[in-house]
């Protein structure tokens, strides 16, 4: 080994690190588990609102959070064109638009305290499966 | 007499100062995701908290010297550079994410905002520190903390299945997301064995002028009021294990985190979760903004102490005031909380070995604690927690915080 050479075991760590999360499976198994988490929380939420257990207020910010994380997850996947071009993916993307565009009607129907609606959609709204 | 009380005061605001923002979080995704199977890592790291608790009272009980000054003087201002700047940058982030922390308790209490609420939070820590004395600061915020008990006694009304806690407490690899539970491990650790808890206890200890007769009572408070912190850490990671993961909610932001006292306290379920959540988190970041400004003043030679008039030390009173405000900038540049907690927690652990080696060979220096150096068992288990933490930190941190979503 001669100076200036980058040793085997750190190079093998630091390209492990700059790849980790990135291949497509990765991405794929993150918005599955973003999309299950935001539905469940969808409901949960909805739930303890129609039983008086939370306010309107806090529904629409845990609407809102649930969907921010979805809309993480959907811009993450389409950002690179490769990927995107999986049919998987696009799959994906459009469940995760599907379920993000719930998210949104359920923080409008919190900012009127309108429960009725929000349960309407949550019933709506298929269940995540068991997790 | 006067020393039992203080002991029992001691314990009562261990317990209460215990949570705040980075066990609140990484025990609440903890539980969501792995249910019970991360109880041992809160067990490991209180334990391992208890012990350099109590030998940073001890440090400073026998040889009035805090950490910061006991490090500096033993191994040299450039040793101490390293540890000192880590520190430095460590505590700014932590401080910035027990902020981030208060903002989001006022918002859930509110209903809108965050970054509105950083001014009005770095403006009401300020005029705490200016106001108040050392005694007031630490214990009053540690007995308002006592809320964090609503997540014990959610545990007892929700009744878990005491078999399963107890499995919880062997440490078990899962079959699923392995490189995420040893994130999660790394994480609890860095939110448990906070560095700065260290000096700030030490500095706590020479401001009260402990002498060798606070050993005793400055060992309860370390193994009672840690145990029983260590014990409410759990219990958020109990409740959300028994609320959360069923539903299959994973803790994405704090928001879902609040749900996990909805089943046990109906509408008082989300009030509680944000006043444990911002009285936790206010505490801490006092503690933290006096740590910041105790390890600048002490490296750097400087008078220190939360007892004198602000005008008798103005450089310690800037050095809080400019940590308190570059935190508050930190959140200001919208930031995720949530996701710089993690980050700081996991960071600690990475840069844990830089501030315990150097407290553990202090700890065993008779010119330091004379016949008071450590036994086997505090060296053994310290070492071992820590070095575990900093082998799990290195081969998962840089995979979640690179690719983590």
């Amino acid at each position: 080994m001669y100076k200036g050479r980058l040793p085997a075991l750190p190079a093998i760590l630091i390209l492990a690190a700059l790849t980790a999360g990135c291949g497509v499976e990765s991405m794929l198994d993150d918005a599955r588990k973003g999309r299950l988490s935001a539905l469940a929380t969808a409901q949960a939420t909805t739930e303890a609102w129609a039983r008086g257990q939370v306010s309107p207020k806090f529904a629409r910010l845990a609407f809102s959070a649930a969907r921010t994380r979805v809309e993480k997850d959907r811009a993450r996947l389409a950002r690179r064109d490769e990927v995107a071009a999986d049919d998987r993916v696009r799959s994906m993307l459009a469940e995760l638009e599907r379920v993000s565009a719930r998210l949104a009607q359920l923080a409008t129907a919190a900012e009127h305290s309108d429960v009725s609606t929000a349960a309407a959609l949550a019933r709506d709204t298929p269940p995540p499966p068991e997790p | 007499m006067k020393k039992l009380m203080n002991a029992t005061l001691g314990v009562v605001t261990s317990i209460g100062g215990f949570i705040e923002v980075g066990s609140i979080s990484t025990s609440a995704q903890a539980g969501a995701v792995f249910g019970f199977e991360l109880l041992w890592a809160v067990a490991a790291a209180t334990a391992c908290l208890a012990f350099l608790t109590e030998m940073a009272g001890r440090l400073a009980a026998v040889s009035k010297h805090t950490v910061a000054d006991a490090v500096r003087e033993r191994f040299g201002w450039t040793f101490y550079c390293v540890p000192f700047t880590a520190e430095l940058v460590l505590d700014t982030l932590v401080l910035a994410a027990e902020i981030g922390g208060v903002c989001v308790a006022v918002r859930l209490l509110a209903g809108f905002g965050l970054a509105v609420w950083v001014l009005p939070v770095v403006a009401l820590a300020w005029l705490l520190l200016w106001s108040l004395p050392f005694g007031a600061i630490e214990k009053g915020a540690a007995l308002l903390g006592l809320v964090t008990l609503s997540f014990v006694w959610a545990v007892f009304r929700l009744q878990p299945q005491p078999g399963a806690l107890f499995s919880g407490l062997v440490p078990s690899l899962p079959g699923h997301d392995r490189p995420q539970y040893l994130f999660f491990v790394v994480s609890i650790l860095g939110a448990t064995i906070s560095p700065y808890l260290l000096n700030f206890y030490a500095s706590g200890a020479v401001e009260d002028k402990w002498d060798e007769s606070h050993i005793t009572p400055n060992r309860i408070v370390a193994a009672l009021g840690m145990g029983f912190g260590g014990m409410v850490s759990a219990s958020v990671l109990i409740v959300a294990a028994i609320v959360l993961q069923p539903r299959g909610i994973a803790v994405d932001s704090y928001e879902q985190a609040a749900l996990m006292l909805v089943p046990a306290f109906a509408k008082w379920g989300v009030p509680l979760f944000a006043l444990s959540l911002g009285i936790g988190c206010l505490g801490a970041a006092l503690e933290l903004s006096l740590n910041l400004a105790y390890t600048v003043s002490q490296g750097l030679g400087w008078n220190w102490s939360e007892e004198l008039k602000p005008r008798r030390e103005a450089r310690f009173t800037l050095a809080y005031l400019a940590v308190l405000a570059l935190s508050g900038l930190l959140m200001l540049t919208g930031i995720n909380p949530l996701r710089l907690t993690l980050v700081s927690m996991s960071l600690t652990v990475v840069f844990l070995p830089l501030f315990v080696f150097p407290f553990l060979v202090l700890l065993n220096d008779r010119r330091y604690v004379k016949q008071h150096v450590n036994g086997w068992l505090a060296n053994g288990v310290v070492v071992a927690v820590v070095v575990m933490g900093f082998l799990m930190a290195l081969a998962v941190v840089p995979l979640q915080l690179l690719g983590g979503s």
